[in-house]
């Protein structure tokens, strides 16, 4: 003889057999006090269905709501669209603590053009023509080491000068910086030049406050020279 | 995984009222499910209510039935409880369409709430209210229909007496909570 309590959770369990729910029906109309306990559990189970409906649709909402944001464009997903903005800022972090003046640098550097001595094909090759021949070739590594076997005969600033910017085009900073250090300190046709490259030299090794230093005595001696470069890195360092 | 998405562990998880399991259902027939209602020409956020619904009138029978598959997998038996919230759907909505005029401004009613009185939709929220340790009693108890030693079995009350002490106060409380409201 099953409780009425089992009879009712076999109810709505839909357990029950043929026998037992015939019982369920008859005891609904002549019990009162089985109809009421019915009634409760009903009033209860009911409730329950709902919230828990309105529940699980609000965690499904929130399944499907990530769902439908994976398959956004990558550009409307949020979380790539800060991955990338990450990546950006990285980018200029790194930029800024390790590569800005190198890349400073890298931006402003152009090779000086040989405007000392022309150089004359065919004419009998001296060993000053020589070098610049190899300067204007772009092999700055042996127009340095012509510049500094001439240099070593005569001391002439303006070969110095060139022997500086095959240096630099060579890639051989330290041995140009001395060098630059000097002729910027020199009055001479290319003492401005000299300020800028030293200028942009500073600015490769990081030495900020002699890139600007230089930079701003430039103005005393040439304003117009590199006047608009000079303010966009005076900008930005 | 492989362990988890096992069909027969997947439905006595869902047996045991376990809300991750029916994510993975979810997401695992969701594709498929939506591309099926397509030829109803149904609308995208109407396919998609459907499905939700489905899934959890899925859930629901699992819970409160302790329900044990035999002859179909867990697929068609979701896909069986779909087509029958499609053909509703149609239904509801054809007869919405024939009858606008006399009922303009009755509302669709969601197929889950079937007739829900003012009273029934007022304890849901109630239910909502509770402590965590009251809802959880009158829930295995009333929505998941275990009996009293079955709670005694699956949680840490200490005996049968306990139970029925705390439901039976937690039954008190709430009609306390329900009376302020009337």
């Amino acid at each position: 003889m099953m409780e009425h309590e089992e009879l009712i959770q076999g109810y709505f369990k839909q357990s029950l057999s043929e026998a037992d729910s015939q019982k369920v029906i008859r005891l609904l109309k002549e019990d009162s006090e089985f109809k009421a306990a019915f009634e409760t559990y009903q009033q209860m189970h009911m409730a329950f269905k709902k919230a828990e409906y309105d529940n699980l649709k609000a965690q499904l909402q929130a399944v499907e709501s990530k769902i439908s944001e994976q398959t956004k464009p990558w550009y409307i997903q949020p979380w790539l669209r800060y991955a990338a903005a990450s990546v950006l800022v990285i980018a200029l972090g790194v930029n800024f603590f390790f590569g800005g003046s190198d890349n400073l640098y890298d931006d402003y550097f152009e090779t000086y053009p040989n405007v000392y001595q022309p150089v004359i094909r065919g004419a009998a090759s001296t060993s000053i023509s020589d070098a610049f021949v190899f300067y204007e070739n772009g092999e700055f590594e042996q127009a340095a080491a012509s510049f500094e076997q001439l240099l070593a005969q005569q001391d002439d600033v303006n070969l110095k000068f060139y022997r500086a910017m095959a240096l630099l085009n060579a890639g051989d900073t330290q041995q140009a910086l001395p060098l630059l250090e000097q002729l910027s300190e020199t009055a001479f046709e290319f003492q401005t030049e000299s300020k800028w490259y030293l200028a942009l030299t500073y600015l490769k090794l990081d030495q900020k406050e002699n890139a600007k230093s230089q930079l701003e005595q430039m103005d005393a001696i040439d304003a117009e020279f590199k006047a608009e470069q000079r303010n966009s890195i005076l900008k930005e360092i | 995984m492989e362990r988890n998405t096992d069909p027969q562990n997947l439905e006595s998880r869902l047996r045991a009222d376990d809300k991750s399991a029916l994510e993975q259902v979810y997401k695992l027939y969701r594709e498929e499910f939506l591309n099926y209602v397509k030829r109803y020409k149904i609308d995208d956020a109407q396919a998609m209510d459907i499905y939700q619904d489905t899934i959890i009138a899925m859930h629901q029978n699992f819970v409160t039935k302790q329900l044990q598959l035999q002859q179909s997998s867990l697929k068609t038996y979701l896909f069986g409880i779909g087509k029958n919230k499609v053909f509703r759907y149609l239904k509801l909505s054809d007869r919405h369409l024939r009858w606008e005029a006399d009922f303009e401004d009755q509302e669709l009613e969601s197929p889950e709430e079937p007739g829900l009185s003012p009273q029934q939709k007022l304890l849901a929220r109630k239910l909502n209210q509770i402590s965590e340790r009251c809802r959880e009693v009158l829930l295995l108890f009333y929505f998941r229909n275990l009996t009293i030693s079955e709670i005694v079995e699956q949680t840490h009350y200490k005996d049968v007496n306990t139970v029925k002490s705390h439901k039976s106060r937690c039954m008190k409380n709430l009609k306390t909570l329900m009376g302020v409201d009337q």
